[in-house]
């Protein structure tokens, strides 16, 4: 049995297409929507409605599509909720009813119906309000369950996405009849058009009417439009590719499904590519979706749209139904039977809603078919439609059996787009539907979707439209000669729902919302359109209410007595529909989520088998576990004691730097830093403190001052981007009378630090042999230019985090690389060790040095044992707002080192201080353990920590407790400095 | 959103780092009622529901902070200008 | 070599395999890179001082200027990047001679990857990480945008009608940009070639 009719159609009938659906096999034709493919095999039943599991078909040929909602494909290449109507069919698809269990046939859920008071309007706020802890363990999963659409996969995608951008003049929206001759005229003036439409094929409806313009058929004049714009230079076509978001300043994005029509793509290209579209100027011609009429049970498969039935007979060249009832309130319904009888097919009757006086008249077109002025109050069948109700105006009833209802409450514009931006629709009260009415900038309509329903009319204003865009964007051209159509006429009068139905009249099919729900919503005192929308969930689905939101407003509206205009209208968000996740994130997920940045000594360091982690941006290594070594621990405390012996090397370029120059660099400088930097001598670096301007710090490092009028500012990695900015905001808004000029060289310079008691030693077997290292040549604290042993320059700095002897050299980012490894090779015989991210923090925790744990934003330099760097001499930020009374109190947490009283005991950072003996609660808390370690050096658990009063009691003993995850050590406060407070080492 | 930078022409947003109102200055540290005028500079916001002019900073292009100006109901651009050109003129308010 | 440290970056065929390669890259090496700030109030001095000594002016808009042995790539208002070809001694202070009072230099040789894009497919390529309209008529040969490509700051120039490309982009994200220039490729075929000197490619 099929109902594929035996010529006709845009379907190949020399390919066919074998596919699945909920596993049994069938077969279509290339051409054919997956949709389509089912009508043609007479499969009828797709899936199940969300709520109540009734037995649901195929309702549109479209993205409207709120019923025929199916997984495709298997795997992790399953994708749930995908409309069939848009699905265009392939060899080896593979599709599965959803939202039914255990089968589609029979599904236990459906008695949900039986139930169907408990589902009424607003059931989420009425039925489970009580008792909360039901909500939980019982209510959640069983609507969990229940309402699921769909299931996604489980495992990763196994396809590639990407995001992509286009430019363009004139962007127009639609490949109908409308958007053809919108991008015909746009593109003859030379302007850059693209074109894009959400189907596979290009055309709209003209594909799918028998109509004709200029004497020959739509679809050929539709291709020769297709062609020639092919043809032009300047035009890109984007058939399969929905335009689903209007943003600000003409940018639009897109979806072009490039491989969606294969089982798998082709090995190098992407499923899916986002598009956003920048485009000067914009020609929605979208066209329109028709409204279902609200009948008894008109929610049973074979209840169809009649525009679709004429798209499945049509375009692709099936016959929905044997004998056909027509149910209409408007003259373009009638259409629908014509195309019918010329397929073959039976027309049963023509229902029509409007006085007998207008179907009398249409009648004349159809002598042979039975016309009724009356109403379909209701649909009967099992699994599918088997007859209707009809009820005559006269009041006479009788009952009509057919397999296909085709239903028409006239067509709406599709007018998404016009209000992304905010804009609401204006109700036309004389044609029944909503138009476009303020737009986003740039934007014009033509066509349907500006409720120019006649083909003629869209060519019209298609025309008009892309001549006129064109223009906007500075092209000139003209009219073409307008081809001939035959007249149409779009006579309406809108029935909102029937009056005495029979059986429950869906409004919004996807969402399970009745006429009466609507109905009850307006009996319950809710006048506002959104919360109709809320409360009933009236067009809140995947479909965003396609069908169903003009007939909500209308009905609500009728109960209100309000006008439709009063009434007025929810509007619309991006996606137009819905998008993949994968999609959207293009070429940038899993190791590409976000940027990585390798410091210039990664692969040295992978060589040696270092372990890397996060740092920002940044991949740094940890540590470099030696032979035998596991994990952390070990590596860790073997290179912290090399530093403190020996001499280690690590690779700290991922420090900001910041080259500053000109006759006022010192000013800036000045200004920048809260500490003294006047008495800096040419040569020397120094530590600095950078406040914001409410006189919290903000960042430290050094700047050494390379020239008179030339310093080097370091940041810390953190904060690089952040200085930076700054730098730039203080030079370009407050003090653009200095002459200054500065650039980042954080990547210009790769910067090794090379620590501990032997590095004077190791440096000088790279560096040109003439250069003295001692201290008087070279003191603590000194920086200048040097030569490797080479020829090549580096810049030498003798600075230390670690407290020990260090030096920090630095070379062009390109011999970075070579110089690591140079360092690592000269220093064996020293007992030079490679240190990582663990180690320096360690070396640093021991020695007090302060990192972006205690420099959290909410610290003071006054916290931090620094405030005496404080200048009072000059201005800088922060000066004013950080000399506050509370920013320098004493009873402030601040700055101290812990030590745990039992050596053998741990901490964790995060960890509370509460006086000992006292109640582990808010009331008594003093502060939080900022940064811990155990120190080699020490054998012992060691920390850092903002105490309350913190300088003022070294040698008492705290709790420090971490209530969530139970644990709790004594600690004795003392200095933050553990290791050599005197300097003696790094001065050595 | 797209700013039309001034020196680069127009560009996405993202090419941008946002950091709020361009109308205030920085006071004098040396006034008497220093605190106080520096209290309404870093805290003390209009929340205009129309124009606002506003710093941008290009740090994905000349790396030139903006005074744009931007309708806070919309997102619409009025215009972009240099902030060193404004704020070495003097402008305020 | 640009240390690609974790996605290989080797000359050879990527991605589709038959017919021409829709993007041709090469990296080319040797060069010397300095920003060069023009002083308060003195770009158009330092225009002047670059005319003198190589015989150009650096653009005022976006674009690039080529002199003798050096093009200056715009990079903002007053700023630019001098690039070119590697010499012995420091370029700071064979630029400082030049710009004297009115510019500030600053040695960037160190800093960047300078990549060579071309191939039927090249605009294709960028237009998937750069929001830039690289159109014959919005981006022409001489045309420099400071933009990003995949959220990484670049500097993009044309050099030829065919299209040619040069980008600079910062050494440390050299890695990630490959990876997305890999991927968006792959779909067209991509050749790298070998590096080659900066020299080599500069008549
Ligand atoms: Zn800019």
């Amino acid at each position: 049995m099929s109902s594929r009719l035996a010529q006709g159609g845009m379907i190949n009938r020399q390919q066919a297409c074998r596919f699945a659906f909920d596993g049994a096999e069938y077969s279509g034709y290339a051409g054919d929507s997956l949709a389509s493919a089912l009508l043609a095999n007479d499969v009828r039943l797709i899936g199940r409605s969300f709520k109540y599991h009734r037995p649901r078909g195929i309702l549109s040929a479209g993205p409207e599509e709120p019923n025929a909602l199916v997984e495709l494909r298997s795997g992790a290449r399953r994708e749930p909720n995908t409309r069939a109507t848009d699905v265009e069919l392939y060899d080896g698809l593979q599709a599965t009813s959803q939202n039914r269990w255990p089968s589609l046939r029979f599904d236990v859920q459906a008695i949900n119906g039986l139930f169907s008071p408990l589902f009424v309007a607003g059931f989420y706020y009425k039925t489970f309000m009580w008792p909360a802890s039901f909500w939980e363990k019982v209510y959640e999963p069983m609507i969990r369950r229940a309402a699921g659409l769909g299931r996604a996969a489980l495992e990763a995608d196994p396809d590639h996405y990407e995001k992509s951008w286009a430019h363009c003049d004139v962007l127009v929206i639609g490949a109908g009849p409308a958007g053809l001759a919108a991008a015909l005229t746009a593109a003859r003036t030379g302007a850059r058009v693209i074109l894009a439409d959400e189907n596979f094929a290009l055309g709209g409806r003209c594909l799918a009417e028998r109509r004709t313009i200029d004497g020959q058929p739509a679809a050929d004049w539709a291709a020769q439009a297709i062609a020639e714009l092919r043809s032009l230079p300047d035009v890109r076509l984007f058939p399969r590719t929905t335009v689903f978001g209007v943003f600000d300043d003409g940018v639009y994005g897109a979806v072009e499904r490039v491989n969606d029509h294969l089982p798998v793509p082709p090995e190098f290209q992407p499923r899916q590519r986002v598009w956003r579209f920048i485009a000067k100027q914009t020609v929605l011609a979208s066209g329109s979706i028709e409204r279902p009429l609200v009948f008894g049970n008109n929610d049973l498969p074979g209840v169809m749209l009649a525009g679709a039935v004429r798209t499945y007979v049509n375009r692709y060249a099936v016959l929905p139904g044997r004998r056909a009832v027509i149910f209409t309130d408007n003259d373009d319904g009638w259409n629908t039977a014509a195309d019918l009888v010329a397929a073959g097919g039976q027309v049963a009757a023509i229902v029509d809603s409007r006085e007998p006086v207008i179907v009398s008249e249409l009648s004349r077109r159809f002598p042979e078919i039975q016309a009724i002025a009356g109403e379909v109050t209701g649909a009967r069948g099992g699994r599918h439609v088997e007859s209707v109700e009809v009820t005559s105006r006269s009041g006479t009833s009788r009952r009509l059996d057919c397999d296909l209802v085709a239903m028409s409450g006239g067509w709406s514009p599709t007018l998404h787009l016009t209000s992304h931006k905010g804009n609401r629709p204006r109700w036309d009260e004389e044609r029944s539907i909503f138009v476009p009415d303020m737009l986003p900038a740039g934007m014009r309509v033509a066509g349907a979707a500006n409720g120019d329903m006649t083909l003629g009319e869209a060519l019209v204003t298609g025309f008009r439209q892309g001549l006129t865009a064109a223009a906007a964007c500075g092209f000139s051209g003209s009219m073409p000669t307008l081809p001939r159509v035959t007249d149409e006429s779009t006579r309406r009068v809108p029935l909102w729902r029937v009056r005495q139905a029979s059986g429950k009249c869906f409004v919004d099919f996807q969402n399970d919302v009745t006429a009466d729900d609507v109905e009850l919503t307006a009996h319950e005192g809710y006048r506002s359109i959104e919360h109709l929308k809320r409360y009933t969930t009236l067009g809140m689905a995947t479909d965003q209410g396609k069908t169903s939101n003009v007939t909500g407003i209308a009905l609500l509206a009728q109960q209100r007595s309000m006008s439709i205009a009063a009434t007025g209208t929810t509007t619309f968000r991006p996606p137009y529909t819905p998008v993949a996740m994968g999609a959207l994130a293009g070429h940038h997920r899993g190791m590409d989520f976000r940027p990585t940045r390798y410091a210039p000594s990664h692969r040295w360091a992978s060589e040696l088998g270092a372990s890397f982690t996060e740092s920002g941006p940044w991949l740094r290594a940890e540590w470099f576990p030696g032979p035998g070594e596991s994990a952390w621990f070990a590596p860790t405390c073997r290179e912290v004691k090399a530093v403190r012996s020996a001499v280690g090397l690590c690779d700290v370029s991922t420090l900001g730097k910041i080259d500053v120059q000109g006759p006022d660099a010192l000013k800036l400088i000045e200004r920048l830093y809260a500490n003294n930097f006047a008495t800096l001598a040419v040569g020397r670096a120094r530590y600095g403190i950078m406040l914001r301007e409410d006189g919290f710090m903000f960042d430290d490092g050094t700047a050494a001052r390379l020239a008179e009028n030339r310093y080097l500012i370091t940041t810390t990695t953190s904060h690089a981007v952040q200085v930076y900015q700054h730098m730039h905001l203080c030079h370009q808004a407050l003090w653009p009378e200095l002459d200054v000029q500065f650039v980042s060289v954080t990547d210009q310079w790769a910067q090794f630090a090379i620590a501990g008691p032997r590095s004077r030693e190791l440096l000088q077997r790279v560096l040109d042999p003439q250069i003295d290292l001692s201290n008087q040549a070279f003191p603590f604290m000194a920086a200048g230019e040097v030569r490797l042993r080479n020829g090549e320059p580096a810049r030498l700095f003798r600075i230390s985090f670690s407290g020990e002897l260090a030096y920090e050299i630095a070379v062009p980012g390109h011999d970075g690389d070579s110089l690591i490894r140079a360092l690592h090779a000269a220093g064996q015989d020293l007992g030079v060790v490679p240190y990582g991210l663990e180690a320096l923090n360690v070396l640093r925790v021991e020695k007090g040095h302060v990192v972006g744990s205690e420099l959290n934003g909410q610290t003071t330099a006054h916290d931090l044992g620094i405030g005496r760097m404080l200048s009072t001499q000059k201005d800088f930020i922060g000066s004013v707002l950080g000399r506050r009374a509370n920013l320098i109190d004493p009873a402030r947490p601040r700055l101290v080192g812990i030590r745990t009283v039992d050596r053998n005991a741990k901490l964790a950072g995060g960890m509370h201080f509460i006086p000992q003996g006292a109640k582990c609660s808010i009331e008594h808390d003093q502060g939080h353990v900022t940064s811990v370690c155990y120190s080699p050096i020490l054998e012992q658990w060691i920390g850092l920590g903002l105490l309350t009063r913190g300088p003022e009691r070294h040698g008492e003993k705290v709790m420090v407790v971490d209530p969530l995850r139970g644990a709790e050590a004594l600690v004795e406060v003392c200095s933050p400095v553990f290791i050599d407070p005197e300097g003696a080492r790094l001065r050595g | 959103m797209r700013i039309p930078c001034p020196h680069c022409g127009p560009r996405t947003h993202e090419e941008f780092t946002y950091y709020g109102d361009a109308t205030v200055r920085r006071p004098s540290s040396s006034s008497p009622d220093a605190v106080a005028a520096f209290y309404d500079y870093v805290y003390t916001r209009d929340n205009p529901f129309g124009l606002h002019r506003e710093l941008w900073f290009h740090q994905g292009g000349c790396h030139e902070w903006l005074v744009v100006e931007r309708d806070t109901r919309n997102h619409a651009i009025k215009g972009a200008v240099p902030a060193r050109d404004v704020f070495k003129a003097g402008e305020s308010k | 070599m640009a240390d690609a440290l974790h996605f290989a970056f080797n000359p050879g065929r990527l991605g589709h395999r038959e017919g021409a390669p829709g993007l041709v890259l090469q990296e080319l090496t040797q060069f010397t890179l300095a920003s060069v700030i023009a002083c308060k109030d003195q770009a158009a001095q330092a225009a002047a001082a670059a005319q003198r000594a190589f015989g150009t002016s650096p653009p005022m808009a976006p674009a690039t200027a080529a002199g003798n042995a050096l093009t200056f790539i715009w990079s903002g208002p007053g700023h630019w990047l001098a690039l070119g070809p590697h010499a012995t001694g420091a370029v700071e202070a064979r630029l400082g001679t030049a710009f004297g009072t009115h510019a500030s230099v600053f040695d960037q040789s160190g800093s960047r990857v300078l990549l060579e894009l071309r191939g039927p497919r090249a605009r294709d390529v960028l237009a998937k990480g750069m929001s830039i309209d690289l159109h014959p008529r919005a981006f022409r040969t001489g045309d420099v945008a400071v933009t990003t490509a995949s959220h990484l700051a670049v500097h993009l120039w044309q050099v030829a009608d065919e299209p040619v490309y040069r980008l600079l982009v910062v050494r440390t994200w050299f890695d990630s940009l490959w990876r997305w220039l890999a991927a968006s490729a792959a779909e067209y075929g991509c050749e790298v070639l070998a590096p080659a000197p900066y020299a080599s490619h500069t008549a």
